[in-house]
C-alpha cells in the first residue's frame, strides 16, 4: 500500500506482487457508492491473482476512498487520468510481463475506454457499466431512495427533476456525494467500447484477448448495485447479506483464463 | 497529507492511513498537541466508511491540526485475516465485544507508530462497538476519550429474528436476493423510461395517503412504554445488548469524555431509547449530539457535515484549552 503522486493529489494504490508473475493485470474499482460493499472481494479477488502468478495493482479514483481530491471536481476524465498513471506505474514494475485491463462497474468501462486506445495486451471486465450515466445512476438511486420516503423532504423529486437539473447545471448531494454537473454531462457522454461492437469474439482485431463476464446475484456484494439494499428498504436499520462468500471457483476460473491467454506470451503494449 | 502505516496484531498485518496534521500551531494553540484521534472499522465496511465519512471527518480534524488515523480490523478492507461470509455473524462478533483484545493492541501499537501523547478512541456503528468493549477491558491512562458514531444497542439478529416477514428476515434465503436484484433492476429500468415520472408521483400520492392515514412517529422522543425510563436492566427490551449496556455504564462510570452522535432517520421508526436509559443511570461526561434527516452512516441530507462539525466542536471543547479547568487524563477504573 502506498501513494502516488499525481498532479498534487496523492492516489492510493496496493500491488500484490506475485512470485515469477506469467502476467501482471490492473484492477480499476467500482464507483464510490458501491466500493465499499464489494471492497472485501476485490481485495480477495487481487490476493487470489498474485497467488495465481498474476501481480494485480489495484487502486481509489482521485476524490475517492483513501486517495485525496475533492470529489465534485472531478469527472471520469479525471478517473482515465488516474488509470493511464497506474497502467504506467503497473509496466514499471515488470515491462516484459503483459499487462491486463481488469474492471468493473465503471472501472470496467473505464478499462473498456483505455483498451480501444491500443493500451494492454488484454482485458477482462466483470459487469461493466455500459455508460458513465449508468455508473452514476445508483447513487443518484440511493438520493431518490432517501427522498421519496422521508417525510420531511416535502415533494421529493422524479428521476426526471435530477436529470434536468444536473443538465442545468447544477449539482446534487447524492449518498454523501456532490455530483456535479460536469461529471453528469461527461458520464453522459462516455460509452462502453467493446471490441467488434460487443460480439464476444475471444479477440480483438490486434489479436488481444479480451472477455465480459455478467456477475449474478452469487456474486452479492460484489455485482454492481449489490450494496443499494439499504437504500431500498428505507425501512431498515441493519440487513442480513453476503459479506465475503466464497467465490473461490469463480476467481479460478477467471484466473484461469488469464493464465490460459499468457502463459509463455511474450505480448506487451 | 496522508501516510500509510501497518501494525502487526496478533500474528496479522492491519493496515491504516494517518491524516497527517496541516499545521501543529494550530494543535498546540487550541491545547490539543499530541493528541490523535484513532477511527475503528465502520460495522463491517472498510476503514474510509460508507460515503467516505470517516474520510472527510480525518480530514476535518487534520485541519485542525490533530492527527486521525483510520485502521481496518482483521479481514475488513486492506488488513489481513478472514471474514464471516454474511453480515449477521460478523455483527453477532461486534456485539458480543470479539473485536476488543485486537482494537486494543491496535490502538496502541498504532499510537507508538504515530507517536501520539493522548488518543481519542472512535468509531462508526460497530467500531464505537468495540471501542467501549476494548476500554472496559483495558483503559490506559493514554486514552483521553471516545466517540461513539451512532452505536446499535440492540442485538442486530435477534431484533430482525423478531419481525418475521420483514425484507430484513427474509433476506437470508438466495430467493430473497435475487428477488430484490431483480425488483432494483426493474426500478431502475422504469425510472429511466417515459413511464417513470408517472410512476413515481402515483408512487408518492400512495406513500403521502398512507403516512396521513398511519400514526405519526415522532423520532426525537419516541412514545413507547418506558421508553428511556426503564427502572432496572430487567425492564429493558428483550433485544437488548446487555453485555454492552453494562460496558458503556462501566466507562461512563470513570468520567471518560464521550461523545456520542446519533442519526435521527425520518424514513425509520424511532426505537427504544436506550441512550436516555443509559445517560439517566450514568451521565458520567458523556455528551449526546443528535442529527435529524439523516442515515445510519450519516450519509444523506446534511449528515456528513453536521457529524463532522458536532465531533470537531467536541474534541476542541472537551479535550483543549477550553478544558484546561478538568483534567484531560481520566481517572483509572
Amino acid at each position: 500500500m502506498d501513494y502516488f503522486d499525481l498532479n498534487g493529489e496523492q492516489v492510493y494504490y496496493a500491488l500484490h506482487r506475485a512470485h515469477n508473475p506469467a502476467a501482471q493485470i490492473l484492477l480499476a474499482g467500482h464507483f464510490v457508492t458501491e466500493r465499499p460493499f464489494s471492497y472485501a472481494l476485490w481485495v480477495r479477488w487481487a490476493r487470489h491473482l498474485a497467488s495465481r502468478r498474476v501481480s494485480a495493482l489495484r487502486f481509489d479514483y482521485r476524490g475517492c476512498g483513501e486517495s485525496t481530491g475533492e470529489f465534485h471536481r472531478l469527472t471520469l476524465t479525471s478517473w482515465l487520468e488516474d488509470c493511464r498513471a497506474m497502467l504506467g506505474l503497473l509496466k514499471a514494475q515488470n515491462s516484459n510481463v503483459p499487462i491486463v485491463l481488469g474492471g468493473i462497474g465503471m472501472g470496467g468501462l473505464l478499462m473498456s475506454l483505455l483498451f480501444a486506445e491500443g493500451l494492454g495486451d488484454g482485458m477482462l471486465l466483470w459487469s461493466p457499466a455500459a455508460s458513465g450515466a449508468g455508473a452514476l445512476r445508483d447513487t443518484l438511486f440511493r438520493r431518490l431512495a432517501f427522498d421519496l420516503a422521508n417525510p420531511t423532504t416535502g415533494q421529493p423529486k422524479t428521476w426526471a427533476d435530477y436529470e434536468s437539473s444536473l443538465q442545468r447545471g447544477e449539482s446534487i448531494e447524492a449518498a454523501g456525494y456532490t455530483l456535479s454537473a460536469a461529471l453528469w454531462r461527461e458520464a453522459v457522454e462516455r460509452k462502453l467500447i467493446l471490441p467488434g461492437g460487443g460480439r464476444d469474439q475471444g479477440v480483438d482485431s490486434h489479436g488481444r484477448p479480451w472477455k465480459v463476464v455478467k456477475l449474478g446475484p452469487a456474486h452479492v456484494p460484489l455485482i454492481p448495485g449489490g450494496g443499494l439494499w439499504q437504500a431500498i428498504n428505507p425501512g431498515l436499520r441493519v440487513r442480513r447479506s453476503p459479506l465475503s462468500p466464497d467465490l473461490s471457483g469463480f476467481f479460478e476460473e477467471n484466473s484461469d483464463w488469464i493464465l490460459s491467454k499468457f502463459t509463455g506470451s511474450n505480448a506487451t503494449s | 497529507m496522508r501516510k500509510c502505516f501497518e501494525v502487526m496484531v496478533q500474528g496479522l498485518r492491519l493496515r491504516g492511513v494517518a491524516h497527517l496534521p496541516a499545521s501543529e500551531a494550530a494543535a498546540a494553540a487550541a491545547g490539543l498537541d499530541g493528541l490523535g484521534v484513532v477511527l475503528l472499522h465502520p460495522g463491517f465496511l472498510p476503514r474510509s466508511a460508507q460515503g467516505d465519512t470517516a474520510v472527510a471527518l480525518s480530514d476535518a480534524l487534520a485541519r485542525l491540526g490533530i492527527m486521525a488515523a483510520r485502521i481496518d480490523m482483521p479481514g475488513l478492507g486492506d488488513s489481513e485475516g478472514d471474514l464471516p461470509e454474511d453480515s449477521f455473524t460478523f455483527i453477532d462478533l461486534v456485539q458480543k465485544g470479539g473485536l476488543a483484545a485486537v482494537a486494543n493492541e491496535c490502538v496502541e501499537q498504532t499510537r507508538n507508530e504515530l507517536g501520539l501523547q493522548q488518543v481519542v478512541i472512535g468509531g462508526f456503528c460497530g467500531g464505537a462497538i468495540t471501542g467501549f468493549y476494548s476500554l472496559a477491558l483495558r483503559q490506559n491512562r493514554w486514552v483521553a476519550g471516545l466517540v461513539a458514531l451512532d452505536p446499535i444497542f440492540y442485538l442486530v439478529r435477534q431484533a430482525n429474528a423478531q419481525a418475521p416477514g420483514t425484507p430484513a428476515a427474509a433476506a437470508g434465503a438466495d430467493w430473497s436476493m435475487r428477488r430484490e436484484l431483480l425488483r432494483n433492476e426493474v426500478r431502475v429500468a422504469l425510472l429511466n423510461s417515459r413511464l417513470g415520472r408517472p410512476l413515481q408521483k402515483t408512487a408518492q400520492q400512495i406513500r403521502s395517503f398512507i403516512k396521513k392515514a398511519a400514526p405519526k412517529p415522532t423520532s426525537a422522543a419516541p412514545v413507547l412504554p418506558g421508553n428511556g425510563q426503564a427502572a432496572t436492566a430487567t425492564q429493558l427490551p428483550s433485544e437488548t445488548n446487555f453485555k454492552l449496556m453494562q460496558c458503556i455504564e462501566q466507562v461512563l462510570a470513570v468520567k471518560l469524555p464521550v461523545l456520542f452522535v446519533t442519526a435521527e432517520d425520518p424514513n425509520k421508526s424511532a426505537g427504544y431509547d436506550y441512550l436516555s436509559y443509559l445517560l439517566a443511570r450514568q451521565p458520567g461526561r458523556a455528551t449526546h449530539e443528535r442529527i435529524a434527516g439523516t442515515d445510519h452512516g450519516f450519509v444523506s441530507g446534511n449528515g456528513k457535515s453536521r457529524m463532522i462539525e458536532c465531533v470537531s466542536n467536541w474534541i476542541t471543547r472537551e479535550l483543549g484549552h477550553a478544558a484546561s479547568t478538568r483534567s484531560r487524563t481520566p481517572p483509572a477504573p
